[in-house]
């Protein structure tokens, strides 16, 4: 099911832009599931500033591309608690791949290249992140072996 | 915030389509066979319009006059099934509630005012067509109490 003509590879200068859409597509996205997601009212000036910095130093900021143009992208961090006898864990904040490239497995080789360069930097396990109403999220990380770990639950101060 | 609900008019055109453009873009999130096309708001704003025109159709807008905003959405066609009884059904086509606005039965009190509304139009019953992978959808009309009344099959050419 894999895509030929898609590359893996890490996130660029050259990339801030196109990645900066990308990002604000999937907070748009994301609001849709809960209003306590609700994106900030300028997300597509922020999201620049996002990326800008992302691409600066991240843990890990992956972008997919396809013919040059990027389709789609991950982004994580490696959480450390000393406390744990497997004290790190790389945690994948954001993954989203453009609706129109969806269903030829980019999300899958996105985590895949994730996987690989979280390991490398020496954490256990890797989890993943999203909202707990994005059903099609719970079932794409089901079938690749990812299970339920912590439940966040939220209420209104 | 104080809710009103009340007709579309053509004074609320921008305000609706936009709404319409999001729950399309929302259903390509869910499902790449739901691709919008590429002048979405363009079409957006045709739809509300032609529909403005229907007399089959009835589309209620919630707004929040605290606020001066609109929070949301319904429109609904009244459809003749000539060979059921009863023979005109009310099919909501399109509910939208702005992500901010969500968890505060805007929605249900969208369908309540359609509901009367369809009833005085004499139909017999209501039903809602969405993507199967729309779980937000899939789980407000469950709640509402709604039942599966035919299902849509497709098979890509």
């Amino acid at each position: 099911m894999y895509e030929p003509g898609v590359t893996i590879r890490r996130a660029t200068q050259a990339d801030v832009e196109s990645l900066a859409k990308l990002i604000a597509r999937f907070y748009l996205f994301n609001e849709e599931f809960d209003p306590a997601m609700e994106a900030a009212s300028d997300i597509k000036e922020k999201a620049l500033e996002v990326a800008r910095a992302r691409v600066e130093g991240s843990d890990l900021l992956l972008v997919a591309t396809y013919e040059g143009r990027v389709i789609g992208y991950v982004y994580g961090v490696v959480a450390e608690n000393p406390l744990l006898a497997r004290r790190k864990i790389g945690v994948l904040r954001e993954l989203y791949v453009i609706p129109e490239e969806r269903g030829r497995g980019v999300a899958t080789m996105l985590i895949e290249y994730a996987m690989r360069e979280l390991s490398a930097k020496g954490v256990h396990y890797v989890a993943v992140e999203f909202p707990a109403r994005n059903i099609v999220a719970k079932k794409f990380y089901e079938k690749l072996g990812f299970r339920e770990y912590t439940s966040i639950y939220l209420k209104e101060v | 915030m104080h809710l009103e609900v009340r007709r579309v008019e053509e004074r609320d055109l921008e305000v609706v389509a936009d709404m319409i453009a999001r729950l399309k873009v929302l259903n390509e999130e869910l499902d790449p066979h739901f691709r919008v096309v590429e002048d979405l708001e363009e079409q957006a704003r045709r739809y509300v319009k032609e529909s403005l025109r229907n007399e089959n159709v009835v589309m209620l807008v919630a707004y929040d006059s605290d606020a001066g905003e609109a929070a949301g959405v319904i429109r609904v066609e009244i459809v003749d099934r000539v060979f059921y009884k009863p023979r005109l059904k009310a099919v909501i086509t399109d509910i939208y509630v702005k992500p901010k606005y969500r968890r505060r039965r805007v929605a249900a009190t969208l369908l309540e005012k359609a509901k009367e509304e369809a009833k005085r139009r004499g139909a017999g019953i209501i039903t809602a067509v969405y993507p199967a992978n729309n779980v937000i959808a899939e789980m407000f009309y469950e709640k509402e109490g709604f039942k599966t009344l035919q299902v849509e099959k497709y098979l890509p050419l």
